[in-house]
This record gives structure tokens, C-alpha cells and sequence, in this order.
């Protein structure tokens, strides 16, 4: 049996597809129900759904075998499993961002408010900067807006957010993409049917650039 | 309670096998401080599991550890004879931060190290009681084996040293799209990238995977010793795997990590470590490995049925000497009795007596 997490939304719904062409189908984990566990005997495989940011969690606690999640979850809490694939899908960045026009003073301690506190603490640690970190669960754009924060480390997609909050990008940090990762125990004992998958995602995200 | 109280469970069990297992092979008990001058680790802070390290002053000033580490200490304190070997056998505590938690845990670690004048014989010797560890923790193991000297021929034909430090990273995590991308990152030293990077591809039988290696023109010393200890191991639980790696400063030659069915990390981990011994001042080879008890912990989950056999309640009116004598003869016959005047809610006993004013009702 091969124990698949997958992160709810859009985009855990589209590695399911890609799974099912894999030869990995259950039909039920895409369907309306509130259950969080789908099960497929005849194929041996099982889905459940799991907050996006829990993925490497299940991953790295043996509880799913293979899962798939963001490159900034990944580095945020550096989980102990192999990160095999680059599915290139989920494409955003993670960056700094300040209100429109902000001048940084290099002689001050930086307040940066952010979800990613260890990538934020490596990035600024990497360049030499002292920063104080106020660690938010969401709606991080608001704190620059209120002065609270200088600035912002978070995930940028389109960037409507931060513009409709007068804010803008001032540095990239890391381009940010869906990651294949896989508990080191399941690749020893399910080598078989990991391989499988794997081969076949390499596959089907070949076209994506 | 078990029908026979002196069986071990759990834990406990297990540290007795491979005792049992280790000193049939001639290793030595090795038992030593629980604390460990800081230094020692600091000095060698990379070769540890997790950076972090409990420290405390003595009473002469000094920087003192709780050991978060055995390896280091029994080399520290080997003493070299030539053409001899040391064999020591260890199963102690140590204080270290699980990745988890993220907080400090005491760990039982049990293990082994072979140090002094090594050869194949104690190579394979050492591999087989790896695998020998595993098999008696559970039925389904494996033993993850690769060859550091190969890898790190491979590395050195890449010139960069940047992509060096990239790629071996890469292997560890046996990130396929990371690797390709640094092929296209690094077109000066891309042949060699590749070349590193085919290690991780390496998927079948050992077999195939022993003639892929000699068709990639790896080391052939390296690739023979590894054969020739892949021989003697059960084929069916030893799989060759380049995504095993130790820190180049330390390890050297064969290294290993030990995988259990349903444990989600390694529960051995090992290898040959010339470069640590030659970095602590010592001529000597070593060889060596570990087992993680505490990664088990779901593993030897046992829950009990019950938690006595007898609750033996007496009434305010019965003598001290009844109680003990009638709780002496019930235990007599093989069951664990505890005694009291009020049944506590929580408490499953397999039956309850009770015993009033001096008589057995």
C-alpha cells in the first residue's frame, strides 16, 4: 500500500490526476466528501488530503510514504526526507517586500514580519543583517502598512496583493515550485511502486518549464 | 502483566539481544562518564548528529557536556598496538535534540566500534552484525550500503568547488531536478555532474548495480571491496545506495544506514572512519555503528491488556499481616498482585478479591 499526502486546493487536485495516470487512481479522493482518508485497495494506494504546510509532516513521520509540497515548506522546516522531484507546477517566489518607496537604513535593526521565520533569519543572516522577526500567522501585508514591520518576507504569485496594499517587491529570495518529496524508510521498502510514480511524474511535468 | 514477569519488553529486550549478539563476536563492554569535556565536541562539532550540545561548568571552571555522542570518546580514549584490533561494545544515554521536537532528549544508543589495525575481514564483519542488529529488532530490515571513496572520486572530478558542495547535497537528498539543473548551471564541469548525479539512478539489483558501477569507471578497489562485503550480507536485506553519505572529514570507505518496516528514519547508522581517527592524532582504522533505540518507540509499542492481574482491596478492619500474607500467596501462583482499599477508577485488573475484616471473601 502506498501512502500518498496531498495538499488540499487546486493544486493537490492536479498532482492527484497525475498520480491516477501513474496507475495510482481513487476515484473518490476527488469528489465532494469530507472525508480526509480515500482508499484503493485493487491499486494499493491510499490519498489523504492535509493542510499544504503539514505535507512534510506525514512525509517525514512515515505516515504517508510520498508526498508533495511546496519548495518553501521544504525550507522553512528542513524535514529529513529525500526531496526527489521539482514538479515545476505551484510557481510563485519568495521575497522581501516594503511599502512603495521604503529606503532602507542599513545602521538600524530590520523589523520583518513574516510566516517563514527560518528562511527569513537565513536570508538576512546570509547578507549580515540584524533583524527582528515578528512572526505572523497571515495577512502579513498589513504590518508594513501599520508601521509594525519595515518590511515582509512572504510567497509572491501575481503580486495583486501586495499592490492593492501599496507595497512592492524589493528583493527575490528563491524561486518557489512543487516538490515530489519521500520518507527515506518507504523508498527502501516501496521501492518498487515509488519508482513507478516517480518515473512517471518525470514523465508528465517534462513540458514544464 | 505478562504471564512470566521476568521477560524483558520493549526496549529493554532488544539492548539485551544485541548485547548478546556483540560479545558473542568478541566486543568488549565499554562503559564510560556521562559527561565529557566541551571541547571535544567543539573540535569536532560537523561529525555529530545535531550541533546542539547540553553544558554546564564543573567545579574547577571547565566547560563540561552532557555526551551527546559515544564515538568520540571511545576513540579519545583508544590506545593504539600495532597489528592488533580493539573491539568495545557500548549501550548508553545520550543527550542530544531530536529533529522533531526540537527540544533535548536523553536517547539509548547501542553500538559498536572496531578500531586498529582493520582489514576485510573486520569490514564485513562489522557490516554483518549491522545487519545482524536489524534482523533482530524486526523481520523487515534493510541495510543501505555505499562506498565513500567511490562518491567521492566522482566529486573530485567536479571542478567547481561551488557545484561540488551543491551536488553532494543533491545526492544526499537525491534530488533528481536539482542535479539536471546544475548540469545546465555548470556546462564547464557538466560531464562530471552527470556522472554524480547517475549514482542516485542506480535502482536495480546489486548485482547490476555493482557492473553499472565498473561501467562508469569507478574506482575498481573501492567497487571490489564493496562486492566482496555485500557477498557475505543476505541479499535480500542489503541494498547498495549512494544517497548513504558521512561527512567527507570522517568517514571514509563503507558506510551504511540501517532501515526498519515502519520506522520512518534510519535506526542504524554507521561506516569506516579513518579521517576522524587521523584528525584526533591516531594511526589507527575504525569502523563502527549505531543503533537508535528511540526511533523504535512506535515500534515496541506493547500496550498491556491489563495493568495487574490481582487487585487485592481490603477493608479498614484488616490486618497488615493478612493483606501481605493473602497478597504472598496469590502472587505464589504467578500473578502480580497490588494491594489497596479503594479500586481506583482507571485500574484494569484481570479480577479484583477482596478481603474483610481478616478472612478471604
Amino acid at each position: 500500500m502506498l501512502n500518498v499526502a496531498l495538499p488540499k486546493g487546486r493544486l493537490g487536485e492536479k498532482v492527484y490526476s497525475m498520480f491516477a495516470s501513474a496507475g495510482f487512481e481513487c476515484p473518490e479522493a476527488l469528489g465532494d466528501s469530507r472525508k480526509l482518508i480515500f482508499v484503493n485497495e485493487e491499486k494499493g494506494v491510499s490519498y489523504f488530503w492535509v493542510k499544504p504546510s503539514d505535507v512534510s509532516v506525514y512525509v517525514e513521520r512515515g505516515s504517508a510514504d510520498i508526498g508533495v509540497v511546496g519548495k518553501d515548506i521544504i525550507d522553512e522546516y528542513k524535514p529529513d526526507v529525500y526531496e526527489i522531484l521539482d514538479l515545476k507546477m505551484g510557481k510563485c517566489r519568495m521575497c522581501v517586500a516594503a511599502r512603495k518607496g521604503y529606503r532602507d537604513n542599513p545602521g538600524r535593526t530590520i523589523r520583518v514580519a513574516t510566516k517563514f521565520s527560518n528562511i527569513a533569519r537565513s536570508y538576512y543572516s546570509s547578507i549580515g543583517r540584524d533583524i527582528d522577526i515578528i512572526h505572523l500567522n497571515g495577512s502579513i501585508e498589513l504590518a508594513p502598512v501599520l508601521g509594525m514591520s519595515d518590511v515582509i518576507v512572504d510567497i509572491v504569485e501575481t503580486g495583486t496583493t501586495l499592490k492593492e496594499n501599496g507595497l512592492e517587491v524589493i528583493e527575490t529570495i528563491m524561486p518557489i515550485s512543487a516538490r515530489v518529496i519521500v520518507n527515506k524508510a518507504a523508498f527502501e521498502f516501496k521501492k518498487k511502486d515509488i519508482i513507478k510514480v516517480l518515473d512517471s511524474l518525470m514523465e508528465q511535468t517534462k513540458e514544464n518549464g | 502483566m505478562s504471564d512470566n514477569p521476568m521477560v524483558p519488553k520493549g526496549e529493554e529486550r532488544i539492548v539485551q539481544a544485541l548485547r548478546a549478539l556483540y560479545s558473542s563476536y568478541g566486543y568488549a563492554k565499554y562503559k564510560m562518564n556521562r559527561f565529557e569535556e566541551y571541547d571535544l565536541y567543539a573540535r569536532n562539532k560537523d561529525f555529530l548528529v545535531s550541533g546542539n550540545i547540553i553544558t554546564f561548568t564543573d567545579t574547577d571552571g571547565s566547560l563540561m557536556a552532557l555526551k551527546p555522542d559515544v564515538t568520540l570518546s571511545i576513540v579519545k580514549g583508544f590506545r593504539e598496538e600495532s597489528q592488533c584490533v580493539s573491539r568495545v561494545a557500548y549501550d548508553e544515554k545520550v543527550y542530544r535534540v531530536s529533529s522533531a521536537s526540537s527540544t533535548f532528549r536523553e536517547i539509548t544508543q547501542v553500538g559498536l566500534e572496531c578500531l586498529g589495525d582493520i582489514g576485510n575481514v573486520q569490514l564485513g564483519e562489522v557490516a554483518l552484525l549491522a545487519q545482524k542488529s536489524l534482523k533482530l529488532i524486526s523481520e523487515r530490515s534493510m541495510l543501505a550500503i555505499s562506498h565513500m571513496d567511490i562518491t567521492e572520486a566522482f566529486l573530485l572530478d567536479i571542478s567547481s568547488l561551488k557545484a561540488r558542495k551543491e551536488a553532494l547535497s543533491y545526492l544526499e537528498k537525491r534530488n533528481i531536478s536539482a542535479m539536471d539543473k546544475l548540469v545546465s548551471d555548470y556546462p564547464e564541469c557538466s560531464e562530471a555532474i552527470m556522472k554524480l548525479g547517475s549514482l542516485m539512478k542506480l535502482n536495480g539489483s546489486n548485482k547490476e548495480t555493482l557492473s553499472s558501477l565498473r561501467a562508469m569507471g569507478a574506482e575498481e578497489k573501492a567497487v571490489e571491496e564493496l562486492e566482496e562485503i555485500v557477498s557475505i550480507l543476505d541479499e535480500e536485506k542489503v541494498r547498495i545506495d549512494f544517497s548513504v553519505l558521512g561527512g567527507m572529514n570522517y568517514y571514509n570507505g563503507i558506510t551504511f544506514r540501517g532501515y526498519i518496516y515502519g520506522v520512518p528514519g534510519p535506526v542504524v547508522s554507521g561506516g569506516q572512519y579513518d579521517r576522524l581517527m587521523a584528525r584526533m592524532g591516531k594511526k589507527a582504522k575504525a569502523i563502527g555503528f549505531a543503533v537508535y533505540l528511540d526511533s523504535l518507540e512506535k515500534l515496541l509499542e506493547e500496550t498491556e491488556e491489563y495493568d495487574v492481574d490481582v487487585a487485592l482491596v481490603y477493608s479498614e478492619d484488616c490486618s497488615m499481616l493478612d493483606v501481605i500474607k493473602t497478597a504472598e500467596e496469590i502472587r505464589e501462583s504467578g500473578r502480580s498482585v497490588s494491594t489497596m482499599k479503594k479500586l481506583p477508577q482507571k485500574l484494569k485488573s484481570r479480577e479484583t478479591v477482596f478481603l474483610k475484616g481478616g478472612e478471604n471473601a
